[in-house]
């Protein structure tokens, strides 16, 4: 009996010890839980402090300049403060002055303007401001101290409007038009002393400048290469190729696309097409509406060898389809019969030009030029007066003209030239120019 | 004329293929590019327009450049008169939005204590003076500091929705330039007070946060190349104060801090002003890493000669 009641106690306490061992092992897991937990907030609350400290670590800095200021009275330049005292002054516009200075030394012994000379070839005063926020006038106005040529000129004014729809730019007024890229620069801008013969020939002796509006944007394209395409309408005065009625214009469109080969090397591709009016009167009038077509392209690899070294090589060739009548005859006894055969006009003439140039140090560049044109023939009866047959360009014109730059400052430099030209008159010249360019103020001519 | 009207109808053609929810960013130097990367994160795509080892002041921005810029959503730029084309730049990409002040540019001089401010009347005889203050304030990591918060605030306002990741990505790397300026102002503090030749005035932030003196310029005047006159001055200066290191960066010739080196002994080091410029700058702290590390063997070669 004893035995059966120990054996009865022995399990009932047995079985109250696992129940409580169970019950034991829950709470300890609970426990756990509740440690995990804190744990993990210990570590949210750990990660907060850590952000907290950095921002206000920030913050500290942010004070102690501000304290820095106060302390040395250094003010912050953030926007630039307004100078104090000059009131509508702040309103004057940007401006440059730009002086270029040409001497010219050369075989001919013709005692012409330009030949041995030393001259203010141009001096340049630039203007430009912000109108609004949506427009900007530009103007430049050049003198020239050339002894039988001294003369002002409207180089270029020209309003430019920004904002406009689909991303389109707008200029209106005096510009330089989009042929190429030698007529797009001022001439103290240029590589060369003088500009390339094609251009000088075709449109102007200082690269064309004209009346217009243009209207400008890039061609959306899924290379996403700049496709840049350029529509003007211009007035035909001052460009060689064209003449006549003022109220014919000319019409010109530039496509332009480049191409960044590397980090370090890029090429440019440009096409013109200038479509306009050359009103010859007399025996020499033809198609007399939109009767000269000029096509041009330029292309543009440049190369940079590192942070100064740069070559860059550049050519532009145009070509001219004219629709004139040849031969050239006059009428010279008035019975209404052109008898007289007096030359012909050159309906294609074309021209390039190539240019090597080589920045080599940080103060030097070098380069050459070639030129080679089949110029343009000119004939004026318009008076009766008979030209020379020789001047109607039935030859061709080549030049050499090899250079070295002296890049003092980039608002500063002097340059040599020496040019061997042998025209279409069969006359060569050889000449030296030393020019020197400087800049004072402001030079805000837009990116080509 | 056909012709004519037919190539102009080709400027209303639609645009293509652009991912919409990027922010597009257009900063003038790499270095930008690469702080408001680490702020933008995936968020932005950035391109940057000039090229790291040539002066920042004198780049010919590329027509790619100028097509970038009109598709951007904003342009980020170091202000005060850093870069010189700047402004027409911003004029071709035919939107005012870029211009000094517009809503979707960004200068990164704002809210930066500058050192320098010339005062007085200013001319090109001083040399390229920049008339609002030293612009290479880049150089101090103090700077980047407040160059990082600029950029996350100015995108947070661009894109309102992820302002919290902006923040993120902001205080982690203040945090990370937290602890590699102690690190660099740890490794440079033997050397604090240590007279140093510059070639040209690019580094006055970098010797603040150095603590060290520019004691003389390669260059007599900003910009203005060196002379005989004033390199037998700073050869003087040099002995005087046993100048031992000149700090130049990459672009400029070696043919004059060569020079003067031969007859002082100093070394002469080629620090990184742009990420990118050296191998070494890949990013804005390997960049600081490259020119702390380059200034302390500097010092510790010259320390091993005496």
């Amino acid at each position: 009996m004893f035995k059966f009641f120990s054996s009865v106690f022995i399990f009932t306490l047995l079985s109250f010890s696992a129940t409580e061992a169970e019950a034991s092992e829950a709470y300890l897991q609970s426990i756990q839980q509740q440690i995990t937990n804190l744990q993990k907030t210990i570590s949210g609350l750990q990660e907060t402090i850590q952000n907290q400290s950095q921002l206000i670590d920030a913050q500290g800095a942010k004070i102690t300049i501000l304290e820095t200021k106060i302390e040395k009275g250094v003010s912050m330049v953030s926007p630039p403060p307004a100078p104090k005292g000059l009131g509508l002054v702040n309103w004057n516009p940007e401006i440059g002055v730009i002086g270029d200075v040409v001497t010219h030394l050369t075989e001919s012994t013709e005692d012409e303007d330009g030949n041995d000379s030393l001259v203010v070839r141009e001096l340049e005063l630039a203007f430009g401001q912000y109108i609004d926020p949506h427009s900007r006038f530009d103007a430049a106005i050049t003198l020239n101290d050339a002894l039988e040529d001294q003369n002002v000129e409207i180089e270029q004014a020209y309003l430019t409007r920004y904002d406009l729809p689909l991303g389109f730019k707008f200029q209106l007024g005096k510009i330089r038009p989009k042929i190429g890229k030698a007529n797009l620069l001022d001439r103290h801008a240029l590589e060369n002393v003088t500009e390339p013969l094609v251009i000088s020939n075709f449109f102007a002796e200082e690269g064309w400048k004209a009346s217009g509006v243009r209207i400008q944007n890039f061609i959306p394209n899924p290379w996403d290469i700049p496709l840049e395409l350029t529509g003007e309408v211009l007035n035909n005065r001052g460009a060689a190729s064209f003449s006549g009625i003022r109220r014919r214009p000319v019409f010109n469109a530039h496509l332009k696309s480049f191409f960044e080969l590397s980090d370090t090397k890029d090429f440019e591709l440009g096409a013109t097409t200038l479509l306009g009016t050359d009103n010859l009167s007399g025996g020499a009038r033809g198609n007399d509406q939109y009767n000269v077509k000029i096509y041009g392209f330029d292309a543009t690899y440049t190369h940079h060898l590192d942070g100064i070294r740069k070559l860059k090589l550049q050519s532009e060739l145009y070509f001219q389809d004219r629709d004139f009548r040849n031969p050239v005859s006059l009428d010279t006894n008035g019975d209404g019969i052109e008898d007289e055969f007096i030359g012909s006009i050159e309906n294609h003439p074309w021209g390039f030009y190539a240019l090597a140039d080589f920045k080599f140090s940080p103060r030097l560049s070098t380069g050459v030029r070639l030129d080679y044109i089949k110029p343009l023939g000119f004939v004026d009866l318009s008076d009766g007066v008979r030209i020379d047959a020789s001047r109607f360009g039935t030859d061709y014109s080549w030049e050499v003209s090899p250079y070295l730059t002296f890049h003092q400052r980039e608002f500063c430099l002097f340059r040599l030239q020496y040019s061997h030209t042998e025209n279409a008159q069969g006359i060569s010249d050889d000449a030296i120019y030393l020019q020197a360019r400087f800049q004072i103020g402001v030079d805000r001519h837009g990116l080509q | 004329m056909p012709l004519f009207l037919g190539a102009l109808s080709l400027f209303v053609a639609p645009d293509f293929g652009l991912a919409k929810n990027e922010i597009k960013i257009v900063t003038t130097t790499k270095t930008f590019a690469d702080l408001v990367k680490v702020v933008g994160g995936d968020l932005v795509k950035v391109d940057y327009v000039a090229p790291p080892n040539q002066n920042v002041h004198f780049v010919e921005p590329r027509p790619s450049d100028i097509l970038r810029l009109s598709k951007a959503d904003l342009f980020v730029h170091g202000g005060l008169d850093l870069e010189l084309w700047r402004a027409p730049l911003a004029e071709a990409s035919g939107k005012s939005q870029f211009f000094d002040g517009g809503p979707r540019q960004l200068d990164l001089s704002e809210g930066l204590l500058l050192l320098e401010i010339p005062e007085g009347p200013l001319s090109r005889a001083q040399g390229d003076i920049h008339v609002f203050g030293n612009p290479h304030y880049w150089t101090s990591p103090e700077n980047a500091k407040i160059i990082v918060k600029t950029i996350a605030d100015k995108l947070s306002e661009l894109s309102p929705e992820n302002k919290k990741l902006f923040e993120e990505n902001l205080n982690r790397y203040l945090g990370e330039l937290d602890k590699k300026i102690l690190e660099w102002k740890e490794k440079l503090t033997p050397w604090k007070g240590k007279p140093i030749v510059v070639y040209h005035n690019s580094w006055p932030y970098l010797a603040d946060f150095a603590g060290l003196e520019i004691a003389g310029f390669v260059e007599p005047k900003p910009g203005i190349p060196p002379t005989a006159k004033h390199i037998q001055q700073l050869l003087g200066i040099m002995k005087e104060k046993k100048i031992k290191v000149i700090i130049k960066e990459t672009f400029f010739e070696n043919k004059t801090p060569k020079k003067l080196s031969e007859q002082t002994g100093a070394v002469v080091i080629n620090l990184p002003i742009s990420v990118g410029e050296t191998k070494e700058a890949r990013d804005y702290i390997s960049m600081i890493d490259s020119m702390v590390t380059q200034i302390t063997q500097a010092f510790e070669k010259e320390m091993s000669h005496d």
